[in-house]
């Protein structure tokens, strides 16, 4: 898969995880994998990126002993996350038409 | 047998791991290298917590080279700079800064010099094939409109006019496409200039 396309479906991936409840790397990872692959380096510059776009936000909290850092989805992301669903209709509407169906109107592609 | 063999002599705990890593990134500044070593600890903990060994734990990740060499190619190229001449380091270094200046300052400058060059070169290319599609459109709907008044002159300057009008819109139009394309190329030939100067302040790993 392209590398630019990947980059951007992994961040609407790990907005989606977090929609569900707040998580932390560890537990992102596994989430993500079940559908796309994603390694802890991967992982890392995107959520370094959602938080500087404040799509989401970070806490601390003692976990036996040791701190464990938990994401939080912002309204932002949750904003991000509706977008990319829209947006992905007429993507899959193209989607159709190459594997050789028909393309409806309404979503066409500007 | 002697795949269990290799593994276990390959075999790496946490804090082999870690202390890898750091040494890999040991050029960058302190407050990135503890971000990232925080953030593998807690990975690591989280699978050893989840039921894996340490060694099973730091085998699931990357080879510690590639994963060092992801960090530095997300750094800020400014952050690389800075870890690749370790500025404030020696006075040596200062000295050689301060009396090289006739040296590297011209240097310096011609090659700022060549680097805005090949970006306003792509910039001219990107405007000129947009200048092309615009400029096509506006004199087809120029002439396709005299052709108004042409016609009142005689029928077949207004036919010509009418009709090389059309023909510039709809070239026009067909120019749009392959002018994308040159701008999509363009902007990833920026990318790829980017990604070669930046290449140039991260250490390479010798290869074994």
């Amino acid at each position: 898969m392209d590398v630019q396309l990947k980059r951007g479906l992994l961040e609407v991936c790990v907005l989606s995880v977090l929609k569900n409840s707040d998580s932390y790397g560890y537990q992102i990872i596994k989430d993500v994998s079940s559908c796309i692959e994603i390694s802890e380096s991967t992982l890392y510059p995107i959520l370094k990126r959602l938080e500087t776009s404040n799509h989401l936000s970070v806490y601390s909290v003692e976990h036996n002993g040791r701190l464990r850092k938990y994401y939080k989805i912002t309204p932002l992301g949750e904003k991000k996350i509706i977008e990319f669903i829209e947006e992905w209709k007429s993507v899959m509407d193209v989607y159709n038409f190459i594997k050789g169906g028909q393309c409806s109107e309404q979503n066409r592609i500007s | 047998m002697s795949t269990t063999l290799l593994k276990e002599v390959n075999a790496v705990n946490k804090t082999e791991f870690l202390n890898a890593l750091k040494n890999k990134i040991s050029t960058l500044p302190q407050y990135e290298i503890d971000k990232f070593i925080n953030y593998y600890s807690e990975i690591l903990d989280d699978k050893i917590e989840d039921g894996m060994t340490e060694e099973e734990a730091v085998a699931g990740l990357e080879d510690v080279t590639k994963i060092a060499e992801k960090i530095m190619y997300e750094m800020p190229l400014p952050v690389l700079i800075k870890s690749r001449f370790n500025i404030d380091q020696t006075v040596i270094t200062v000295l050689i800064i301060v009396f090289g200046f006739p040296i590297w300052f011209p240097l310096l400058m011609a090659s700022l010099g060549i680097l805005f060059g090949i970006y306003m070169a792509i910039l001219g290319v990107i405007i000129a094939c947009y200048a092309v599609v615009f400029g096509l459109g506006v004199g087809g709907i120029a002439s396709t409109v005299a052709s108004i008044y042409a016609f009142t002159l005689s029928p077949t300057t207004g036919l010509v006019a009418l009709g090389g009008g059309l023909i510039c819109i709809a070239l026009s139009i067909f120019a749009v496409f392959p002018a994308m394309t040159v701008t999509k190329a363009m902007c990833k030939l920026t990318a790829w200039i980017g990604r070669q100067i930046k290449s140039i302040f991260i250490k390479k790993e010798k290869k074994v």
